[in-house]
């Protein structure tokens, strides 16, 4: 079931008709077995391992906070230990199959070769190593109710695609959600309206460009690659906001709240902004969980505030972000392209950092600070291509196409091939739409005026004309979702 | 309970803005959609309206875009001395002709229909319901295709509700076709979309000899279509068209198709490998479809198939046009 189906739809709504007829304490029965449900429908045969993760981390949480000392340290490390053995084993579990296959060269046994990552499971992982950190740093108490516990942590919207929520903030609200409020509902709906927007009009729109061109690297030039760069990166972005927006859009109706996970990102100025408005939940948590330890751990390894003739705290942020990045770029998945994806995150983020002063200063030099429209134009522009070079690395797995795309980037422009009048007039229309709609809740301007009106009917014209969108240039009938991989 | 009254009031209204907008751009679509202008600027959409909506020729083909690039109509004119029109069309599986030949027989009844299958019209495929895509516009004005339209999705029903859905993506083909001058307004066409070129390197098809998941709502469809012809007293017949290719001819989705047909008593051709038509690699444009020649070629030897059945002695070869 696609969270952008209508069978979705008619599932949410019967979810929360019926969340709104029972008693309070008993609506977190209705959410675990609503979220069971839908991943039934979606994967049952990955239901076991998430039920497994469950579990552990509910049975650690428990023994973390019943002991001290030695002992809660090693319930501790052994919650993460089983936690990130099953992410890793699930996650590389082709690159372990390949290994295997060709150390033992015999074939291995079908069941095993079948194994696959559970839809949503490295979210699922995060949210669990975050729960277990956090109760053994007593930020939270250990949740004591089993079924609110898995209800929190398999709630069905976040479930898939995130947000990656913290226990602190989602259990205490799957522990009595809220009922059928009609704010709640209206503002629900308008969110998911919004969501189905951004995947259907937008994201699917473009992946029929960025798919074919990606498909047939070879076939194609410099100006095509370019524009399915450049198309590949509004995709992305309006696929993994629809997604959340839907999620986001969908808890509301239950009466619980998601944290944000975008803040319009191709606005940002610099890298470092980017990564406070892009997967703001995945950001957060790489701060807090690992960054930021790292960054300690190194500190005090290095206590000097020069090392090697270089300010040891700039030494320690190259080192932590490298890290945390390199990491980063690992949970997305088993190939090289993702750890040079998140090298090179760190990268733009350590010389961005390093270089920060000296930026300043030819600005200040060369008169650039008196125009600061035109210089924030400049950043937002720069960032957005430094973040369109990564997405490279998402939209092609083989390092061998991405060399061939750059080759042909720098010397093989040529006309773009543009597939079907139509198909680039949907293309750029969507483009534009996702553009406008950014750009007004960014400055505040523009269709806000229309979504945000105080007249009532020209919100409901405003809304509707969005659904209008959606059924003539929705792209209806195919679907992908890039972040379900994850 | 106060809140519930007020969401219903706010539904209410945002329904009515949602149906009037539905309905104002969905009918300036379908207007869009019918205007002879766009019909007549392309060749899908025009063969789309002539079968639905104008041809009364008694020999129909049916099949995928492999119907549409083989079977050569002027042949089947001169062996059989009946208007024939095409209506393979790209990208269709079994439940598409079963609603074409719905709307067909509620239009009037054909003597002779040649239906075309593959292994795919009969296997499970997520792709098989987006073919029906292009028979929505159809839907209103034809209420004989919705039970077969209803099936592309649970909820086809409620999408349907809806004015512009049936007209999803189509927003700026339909403008360029009314404001592109098309010329001289015909809706003179057989169906037939000739394929002029030639597989270069001839390369076989790689497929692996899996035995195919068979879609029980496909064998529907296609015990549908052979229950359909014979209540309505058609002579059909079913052929597999030739493949370059060198999967084996025995596709398990095949021997049920050949065994269904035995069963109602239709004839059933399988000449997947057919020895004259493999013969020359020039008679292809790729793997899947055969150009003109090969399409005039195997058409003579469908030809010769059907003969007997239909009690014609005389040599299709005779009748071929100059």
């Amino acid at each position: 079931m696609k969270l952008t189906s209508v069978e979705f739809l008619v599932f949410l709504f019967v979810v929360a008709g019926v969340n709104g007829l029972l008693p309070p304490k008993t609506r977190r029965y209705l959410i675990l077995a609503a979220s069971l449900a839908f991943y039934a429908m979606l994967a049952p045969e990955y239901l076991p391992a998430l039920l497994l993760v469950v579990i552990v981390s509910y049975s650690s949480g428990l023994r973390i906070e019943g002991r001290d000392g030695p002992a809660r340290k090693r319930s501790y490390f052994l919650g993460l230990g089983i936690l990130l053995a099953l992410l890793v084993s699930f996650k590389y579990a082709g690159a372990l199959r390949s290994l295997l296959d060709l150390k033992s060269r015999a074939s291995l046994p079908p069941w095993l070769s079948s194994i696959g990552l559970p839809l949503g499971f490295s979210f699922l992982i995060f949210t669990a190593l975050a729960y277990l950190i956090d109760v053994n740093r007593r930020k939270i108490p250990a949740e004591k109710n089993f079924p609110a516990f898995a209800a929190a942590l398999l709630f069905f919207p976040k479930l898939a695609q995130g947000p990656i929520e913290r226990a602190g903030m989602l259990l205490p609200q799957v522990s009595q959600p809220g009922g059928l409020d009609e704010g709640r509902v209206t503002q629900g709906l308008k969110r998911i309206l919004l969501g189905f927007f951004k995947k259907l009009v937008v994201a699917d729109r473009l992946a029929v460009f960025t798919g074919m061109v990606f498909g047939n690297i070879e076939q194609h030039n410099g100006s095509t690659l370019f524009l399915a760069m450049v198309f590949y990166a509004v995709e992305i972005y309006a696929d993994f906001s629809g997604y959340t927006d839907i999620a986001i859009g969908s808890a509301k109706i239950l009466g619980i709240t998601l944290s944000e996970n975008f803040e319009r990102p191709y606005f940002a100025r610099s890298i470092k902004e980017f990564w406070g408005r892009w997967h703001m939940t995945l950001s957060a948590w790489l701060r807090d969980y690992l960054f930021l330890p790292l960054a300690y751990f190194f500190s005090r390894r290095f206590p000097k505030s020069r090392t090697l003739g270089v300010k040891t705290e700039s030494l320690i942020y190259a080192a932590a972000t490298m890290i945390t990045f390199g990491l980063c770029g690992l949970w997305h998945g088993e190939g090289l392209h993702f750890l040079i994806w998140g090298l090179l995150f760190g990268v733009y983020l350590s010389v961005g950092q390093a270089s920060r002063k000296f930026r300043e200063r030819v600005a200040r030099r060369t008169g650039f600070v008196r125009f600061p429209r035109l210089r924030n134009a400049w950043k937002i522009l720069f960032t957005f291509s430094l973040v369109t070079v990564t997405w490279l690395f998402f939209a092609v797995p083989r390092l061998a196409d991405i060399g061939l795309i750059l080759k042909k980037l720098l010397s093989f422009p040529g006309r773009p091939f543009l597939l079907s009048g139509s198909q680039i007039s949907y293309s750029l229309t969507a483009i534009f739409l996702m553009a406008l709609l950014d750009w007004s809740a960014e400055y505040g301007r523009g269709l806000s005026a229309f979504f945000e009106s105080p007249r009532r009917i020209v919100r409901y014209i405003s809304f509707a004309a969005l659904a209008v969108l959606i059924l003539m240039i929705g792209f209806l009938d195919e679907d992908q979702f890039i972040y379900f991989r994850f | 309970m106060k809140d519930l009254k007020r969401l219903f009031r706010k539904a209410v209204l945002f329904g009515l803005v949602l149906w009037a907008l539905d309905l104002g751009l969905g009918e300036g679509l379908r207007a869009l959609y019918f205007r002879r202008p766009a019909v007549d600027a392309n060749a899908d959409l025009r063969d789309l309206f002539i079968l639905f909506e104008k041809t009364t020729a008694p020999i129909l083909i049916l099949g995928s875009s492999r119907a549409k690039n083989h079977y050569y109509p002027p042949l089947f004119k001169a062996a059989f001395g009946k208007d024939c029109f095409n209506a393979g069309a790209g990208g269709a599986f079994i439940e598409y002709h079963e609603a074409v030949l719905e709307a067909v027989l509620a239009r009037y009844t054909p003597e002779i229909v040649v239906l075309d299958v593959g292994p795919y019209d009969f296997s499970k495929s997520k792709t098989r319901r987006l073919a029906l895509a292009s028979l929505l516009p159809y839907y209103r004005r034809h209420p004989e295709i919705r039970p077969v339209i209803k099936r592309r999705s649970p909820f086809e029903r409620i999408k349907l509700a809806s004015r512009i859905y049936p007209f999803n993506s189509w927003l700026f083909t339909l403008l360029n076709l009314n404001l592109r001058n098309p010329g001289p307004i015909s809706l003179e066409s057989d169906g037939y979309t000739p394929m002029t070129k030639e597989m270069k390197a001839p390369q076989w098809e790689l497929e692996s000899d899996r035995v195919i998941a068979l879609d029980p709502l496909a064998l529907r469809s296609f015990k549908a279509i052979l229950s359909r012809s014979k209540e309505k007293g058609i002579k059909l017949f079913v052929f597999v068209s030739p493949y370059y290719s060198k999967t084996r001819k025995s596709y398990y989705a095949l021997d049920a198709a050949a065994s269904i047909c035995k069963e109602a008593g239709v004839p059933f051709f399988n000449m997947w490998d057919e020895g004259t038509i493999r013969a020359h690699p020039e008679y292809f444009s790729s793997v899947i479809h055969l150009n003109t020649s090969g399409a005039q070629a195997f058409s003579r030897l469908a030809i010769e198939e059907m003969r007997p059945f239909l009690g014609i002695r005389e040599d299709v070869r005779k009748s071929r046009p100059r």
